[in-house]
C-alpha cells in the first residue's frame, strides 16, 4: 500500500501539470488529500507492520500521520483562496510541491532507517522551497535562498553525524542502519562517537525543528510565505524534524551518554526559550510573533524530552496540541491579512471592529497558544512544569520566567491587533465568508476538549511511544506513580 | 597512491583559500572532482560494479563538468569575476587555514576511529572547515556557493573515509550533492541576480528583527 | 668533491639555460647558454665605482655574500655524492648562511643612501622573513621522515624506507617555489624590469658595479644550483649506478631550468600584495607536507 501511495502521489503531482486549469488542479489535489486520508486509515488498521523494509507504521508514525492529514486538508482548503489569481504554471508548481511535500513527510514519519529518514528530510527541503517563494518578492527570494542554503548545510552536518553513528554501529554489527539496529549497536560503543553524532544531528536538524541554533531560517520562511503555508510549515514540517530527531534520541538515550544527552537537550531548550522571549518583544509583524511562538514550544518540547519517559509523554502532548492550535492561528492570520491588508503590527488594529467573528477566533487562538486553560497546551505545560519543579527548581524558575515574557509579548501584540486603534483609515478588505472559519473552530474546539478529555486511542498512541503505563496522568493532578 | 590524492586535495584547498579570482575557484573545484574520482576508484573497489560506476560518473561528470559549466554561466551572467574588495584578503585566509589545519588535527585525534587511517579524517575535517570559512569570509554569493560545494566534497570524503564499507551511505552522500547543488544553482541562475540588484551577501540582510 | 664540481658546473649553465628557454618560448633564438658566464667574466675584469655616499659596508658586503653562498654550497649533497662539509645540524647553518647573504645585501643597499634601494631592501626582507618558516618546516619534516640531522642524511630520502616518488615530487614542488622566492624570479619579481619602483632584488644591486656585481650575480647562480641539487637529491633513487645518477642529475637540472624558464615566459608577476599571499601559500603547503609526514611515520 505504501508503494501504491507513493507512486500515485507522484503521478498526481505530475498530473497537476498536465491539467493546469484551476478547477482540475484543485480536484487533483483533493484526490491526493483523500488518498492521504485513506492511507492514514489503512495505516491505523495495520499498526506495527513494516512495508518496503524501510517503513514501519509504529505509533509515532501513526500519530503524526494523523496530524498531517488534518493539517494538510485544512491548508489545502485555505490555499484555494490564495491561488485564485496566479497563473497556471505557478499554480501547478505550487500544488505539485505541496503534494510532494506531503509524500515526503509521510516518508519521514514512517521510515525506520536513519539514512532513509535523512533522504526524505532532504526531499522536504527541496519541495518546500517553491511554497515559501510564493510571493516572489525580494524578501521572499532572500528567505527562500537562506532557507535552502542553511537547511542544506544543516543536512550536510547531520549527514556527517549519521556517518559517525554508522561507523560506530558498523564496528559492532553489520552496519544495519535501522533505528532498532542502531539502538542495540550503540550500547557498547566508545561514547565519543555517539556524542559527536548527537551534536551534529541536533545542530543539523535544528534547522527543521526550529530550535536553537538554526531557527532563524524557520522564522524568515514563516514570515514570507502565505499564511496557510506558514501553518503547514510550523506544524507538519516541524513535526517531521521532531520525528527524525526523536528516533535518534530514542536510540541514544539508553546508552551511557543518556544523561549527557539530557543536559544538552535542556540547554538547547532553554536557549530556544530565551531566544523566543527576547525576539518576540522586538517582532513587528504578526506572523513573526507566531513563528517565535513555535520556537518557544519546540524549546519546551526539547526540555520535556530531557525529563525521561514521563517527559516523552509530555513532549508528545505538547507537540500534538501545538500543531492543532498553531495551524488554526495561522489560518486566522491569513483571514486577518485579507481584512486588515497588512501583517505589520503598526498598521493593524481594531480587528474586533472590522471582523468580530475573526477577532474572537483570533483571541481564542492566542489564549490557547499561551497555555491558558481551557487550552490543551495548559495540560501539557502544567505537567512539564510540575516535572521540572520536582527535579530542578532552578530550571523551573528560569523556564517559568521565560514563559511569562513570551506570554506577555504574544498576548500584548495580539491584543493590539484585536482591540487597538485602527491604524489607517482606509476601507477594510473583503469580508470573508463564514465558511472560512470552520477549520479554526474545529481545531480550537478540539484543543479545548483535549484539555479535559483525551480519547483512548490518542492516549494509547502517546503511551506506546513513551512507554509509560496506563493509568497515570489521567487527571492533571495525578502524579506518575 | 591514495595518499598522493589526499595530499593534492589538501593543496587544492590551500589554493582555493588563497586565490581571489572566481575563475580559479571553478578550476580548482573541477580538479577536486578528478581527485575524488581517483579516490573513489581506489578506495571503493569492493562495491558492486554498477554502484561504483554511478559514483565514478557522479564525481567526474557532475563535479568536473556540469557544475563548473553552471558556475561559469553564473559568473558570466552576473559579471562578477573576483572576490569582493572588502572580503578577507588571501594572506589572512591562508593564516586562518593553518589554524583550521590545527583544529582538524585535534578533532581527528580526539574522534579517531580505529579502523580508519587518521589522515583521511584529517583531510575531511580540513575540507569541512575550509568550506565553512569560505562561506563566512566571502562577500559575494558566488563565494558562498563555492563554499557550500566544498562542504559537499567534505561530506563525500567523510563518507569514503568512514563509511567505505556501507555503499548505501556513500550513495546518499552523492544524492545530497546532486539534488542540493542542482537546486541551488538553478535558483541562483534564474532569479537572484535580477531581483536582488547585486550579488553581495549584504543585500541579503533585509530580513531582520 | 664530486658534489662541489657538479654544483659549480650546474651554476655555470643554469642561468643561460633559463634565458635560452625564455627566448625560444617567445620565438627568438636567444643568446648562447654560456652568455651569463661571459657577462660575469667581463664584469670581473672591470673596475669598481663606489658612490661618494657609501661607506665600508658597500666594500665588503658583496664578498661576504659570495663567501656565504659558496660555503653553503659546500654542504649540499648531490644525488648520493657526499658534500665536503656535513655534520649534525648543518641544515640550520645552511639556512642562516643564506640569510646572512641576504642580510648583507640589505645593509649594502641601505649603505648607498638611495631610497629605491631601501624600498627594495624592505620588500626583500619581508619576503625572506615569510619564506623562512616554509624552508624550516620542510627541513623539519624531512628530519622526522629520515631521522637524520644533517643535510646529507635528510636528503637521503630515496634510500630510506617507505619512500615514495610522491613525496619527492611534492618536496620538489615546494623547493621549486622556494627557489623562485629566494632568487626573486617571476612571479615574485621580474628580473628584466627596468622600473625601479617595481623591483625587489635588482634594485638592491643598482649601485654595485664591476667585480662586486660579478660576485653577487654569481652567488645568485650558485643559489640556483644549490636548490636544484637539493631537488635532484630528493628525486633520484640511490640504487642506480654512478653513470645513471649523473645522467639523471643533469636531466633533473635541465628540466628544472626549463620549467623556470617556461614559468617566467607564461606568467606575469604578481601585484605586490599578492606576493605575501603566494609565499604564505607555499608555507601552508609545506605545513601540510609536514603533517602528512607525521602521519606517515605514525607519530600522530
Amino acid at each position: 500500500m505504501l508503494a501504491i501511495y507513493f507512486i500515485s502521489g507522484f503521478l498526481l503531482a505530475g498530473l497537476v501539470f498536465v491539467f493546469p486549469r484551476k478547477k482540475s488542479v484543485h480536484v487533483i489535489t483533493l484526490i491526493a488529500i483523500l488518498l492521504q486520508a485513506s492511507f492514514t486509515a489503512y495505516a491505523f488498521f495495520h499498526r506495527g507492520e513494516t512495508e518496503l523494509t524501510y517503513f514501519t507504521f509504529d505509533p509515532l508514525a501513526l500519530l503524526f500521520q494523523g496530524i498531517l492529514v488534518i493539517i494538510s486538508s485544512a491548508t489545502f482548503y485555505h490555499t484555494i483562496n490564495y491561488t485564485k489569481t496566479i497563473d497556471h504554471l505557478n499554480r501547478s508548481f505550487f500544488y505539485a510541491s505541496f503534494i510532494v511535500l506531503n509524500l515526503a513527510l509521510t516518508g519521514v514519519y514512517a521510515s525506520n532507517n536513519l539514512v532513509i529518514t535523512w533522504i526524505f528530510i532532504e526531499i522536504t527541503t527541496l519541495s518546500v522551497a517553491y511554497l515559501i517563494n510564493f510571493h516572489r518578492s525580494k524578501t521572499s527570494l532572500e528567505a527562500t535562498w537562506k532557507y535552502i542554503f542553511v537547511c542544506s548545510v544543516g543536512i550536510a552536518l547531520a549527514y556527517i553525524g549519521i556517518l559517525f553513528a554508522g561507523a560506530a554501529s558498523g564496528i559492532a554489527s553489520s552496519g544495519n542502519m535501522s533505528f532498532a539496529g542502531l539502538k542495540s549497536a550503540f550500547l557498547d560503543i566508545n561514547p565519543i562517537y555517539l556524542k559527536i553524532a548527537f551534536i551534529l544531528i541536533l545542530a543539523g536538524y535544528s534547522s527543521k525543528l526550529e530550535v536553537f541554533p538554526l531557527y532563524t531560517i524557520g522564522i524568515d520562511a514563516n514570515y514570507v510565505s502565505p499564511a496557510p503555508v506558514s501553518a503547514f510549515l510550523s506544524t507538519a514540517l516541524v513535526n517531521g524534524g521532531f520525528v527524525a530527531f526523536f528516533r535518534i534520541f530514542e536510540a541514544m538515550s539508553g546508552t551511557i551518554i543518556g544523561i549527557w544527552i539530557n543536559h544538552v537537550l535542556m540547554i538547547t531548550g532553554v536557549l530556544s526559550l530565551l531566544v523566543a522571549a527576547i525576539y518576540v518583544q522586538k517582532a513587528t509583524n504578526l506572523k513573526r510573533v507566531f513563528a517565535y511562538s513555535t520556537v518557544e514550544h519546540m524549546g519546551l518540547v526539547l526540555i520535556a524530552l530531557s525529563l525521561g519517559k514521563a517527559g516523552i509523554y509530555i513532549a508528545l502532548l505538547q507537540i500534538t496540541f501545538h500543531s492543532l492550535i498553531k495551524s488554526g492561528l495561522f489560518y486566522q492570520t491569513g483571514i486577518l491579512h485579507r481584512v486588515l491588508r497588512s501583517y505589520k503590527l503598526v498598521k493593524s488594529g481594531g480587528y474586533l471592529r472590522m471582523n468580530a467573528i475573526g477577532a474572537v477566533i483570533l483571541f481564542t487562538g492566542v489564549v490557547l497558544i499561551c497555555a491558558v486553560p481551557p487550552s490543551a497546551l495548559f495540560r501539557s505545560e502544567f505537567l512539564l512544569l510540575r516535572e521540572l519543579g520536582l527535579n530542578n527548581v532552578l530550571l523551573f524558575i528560569i523556564v517559568a520566567l521565560l514563559l511569562t515574557f513570551i506570554f506577555y509579548g504574544v498576548f500584548q501584540k495580539n491584543m493590539k491587533v484585536i482591540a487597538g486603534e485602527q491604524a489607517h483609515a482606509g476601507e477594510p478588505g473583503d469580508k470573508p465568508a463564514w465558511s472560512e472559519y470552520i477549520t479554526q473552530v474545529i481545531l480550537f474546539s478540539a484543543a479545548m476538549v483535549l484539555c479535559f478529555y483525551i480519547p483512548s486511542f490518542l492516549d494509547d498512541l502517546f503511551r506506546s511511544v513513551s512507554g509509560i503505563p496506563d493509568g497515570s496522568f489521567n487527571s492533571i493532578f495525578n502524579t506518575l506513580a | 597512491m591514495l595518499i598522493l590524492l589526499y595530499i593534492l586535495f589538501g593543496i587544492s584547498l590551500v589554493y582555493i583559500a588563497s586565490t581571489e579570482k572566481f575563475r580559479h575557484y571553478i578550476q580548482i573545484y573541477a580538479m577536486q572532482g578528478i581527485l575524488l574520482f581517483g579516490m573513489a576508484l581506489i578506495e571503493l573497489k569492493d562495491f558492486y560494479f554498477l554502484n561504483l560506476l554511478l559514483i565514478l560518473a557522479e564525481t567526474i561528470i557532475f563535479k568536473s563538468v556540469i557544475v563548473p559549466y553552471l558556475l561559469r554561466k553564473i559568473m558570466q551572467r552576473t559579471g562578477i569575476y573576483s572576490v569582493h574588495k572588502r572580503s578577507l584578503k588571501g594572506n589572512y585566509t591562508v593564516l586562518l587555514m593553518m589554524v583550521i589545519l590545527g583544529i582538524s588535527l585535534l578533532l581527528a585525534k580526539v574522534l579517531s576511529i580505529p579502523s580508519v587511517n587518521k589522515i583521511y579524517t584529517v583531510i575531511a575535517w580540513f575540507t569541512l572547515f575550509t568550506g565553512l570559512l569560505l562561506v563566512s569570509v566571502r562577500k559575494y554569493l558566488f563565494g558562498h556557493l563555492v563554499g557550500f560545494l566544498i562542504i559537499e566534497n567534505a561530506v563525500f570524503l567523510f563518507s569514503m573515509a568512514i563509511g567505505s564499507r556501507f555503499p548505501m551511505l556513500v550513495n546518499t552522500g552523492i544524492l545530497l550533492d546532486i539534488f542540493i547543488a542542482v537546486l541551488v544553482m538553478s535558483m541562483f541562475l534564474t532569479k537572484i541576480g535580477h531581483k536582488m540588484g547585486g550579488f553581495e551577501a549584504d543585500t541579503l540582510s533585509q530580513l531582520k528583527d | 668533491m664530486v658534489a662541489l664540481i657538479l654544483i659549480l658546473t650546474t651554476s655555470l649553465f643554469f642561468p643561460g639555460l633559463i634565458v635560452r628557454v625564455k627566448s625560444i618560448a617567445s620565438g627568438r633564438k636567444g643568446p648562447g647558454i654560456l652568455q651569463p658566464i661571459k657577462n660575469i667574466y667581463v664584469l670581473l675584469r672591470k673596475g669598481i665605482v663606489y658612490s661618494t655616499l657609501s661607506g665600508t659596508v658597500s666594500r665588503f658586503a658583496p664578498v661576504i655574500v659570495f663567501g656565504s653562498v659558496a660555503v653553503a654550497s659546500l654542504m649540499i649533497p648531490v644525488a648520493g655524492f657526499e658534500p665536503l662539509i656535513s655534520f649534525n645540524g648543518d641544515f640550520i647553518l645552511f639556512a642562516y648562511l643564506l640569510a646572512l647573504a641576504r642580510f648583507m645585501m640589505i645593509i649594502a643597499s641601505f649603505d648607498t643612501g638611495s631610497s629605491f634601494e631601501g624600498m627594495g631592501a624592505s620588500r626583500e626582507a619581508l619576503y625572506g622573513m615569510l619564506i623562512e618558516p616554509a624552508l624550516f618546516i620542510l627541513l623539519a619534516g624531512l628530519v622526522v621522515f629520515t631521522g637524520e640531522y644533517s643535510l646529507t642524511g635528510i636528503f637521503n630520502l630515496p634510500g630510506g624506507e617507505n619512500y615514495n616518488l610522491i613525496y619527492g615530487l611534492i618536496i620538489s614542488y615546494i623547493l621549486g617555489n622556494i627557489t623562485i622566492i629566494e632568487n626573486s624570479r617571476v612571479p615574485l619579481d621580474d628580473p628584466k624590469t627596468h622600473l625601479e619602483l617595481t623591483m625587489i632584488h635588482e634594485v638592491m644591486v643598482l649601485d654595485t658595479s664591476g667585480f662586486n656585481l660579478a660576485l653577487i650575480q654569481f652567488s645568485s647562480f650558485i643559489k640556483f644550483a644549490v636548490f636544484g641539487s637539493l631537488i635532484a637529491s630528493a628525486l633520484i633513487p640511490r640504487d642506480l649506478s654512478l653513470a645513471w645518477r649523473l645522467i639523471s642529475f643533469v636531466t633533473v637540472q635541465m628540466v628544472f631550468a626549463a620549467t623556470i624558464g617556461f614559468l617566467e615566459s607564461f606568467r606575469t608577476r604578481f601585484k605586490m600584495n599578492r606576493n605575501q599571499q603566494f609565499i604564505l601559500t607555499v608555507t601552508m603547503i609545506s605545513v601540510l607536507m609536514f603533517v602528512i609526514i607525521l602521519f606517515t611515520k605514525n607519530i600522530f
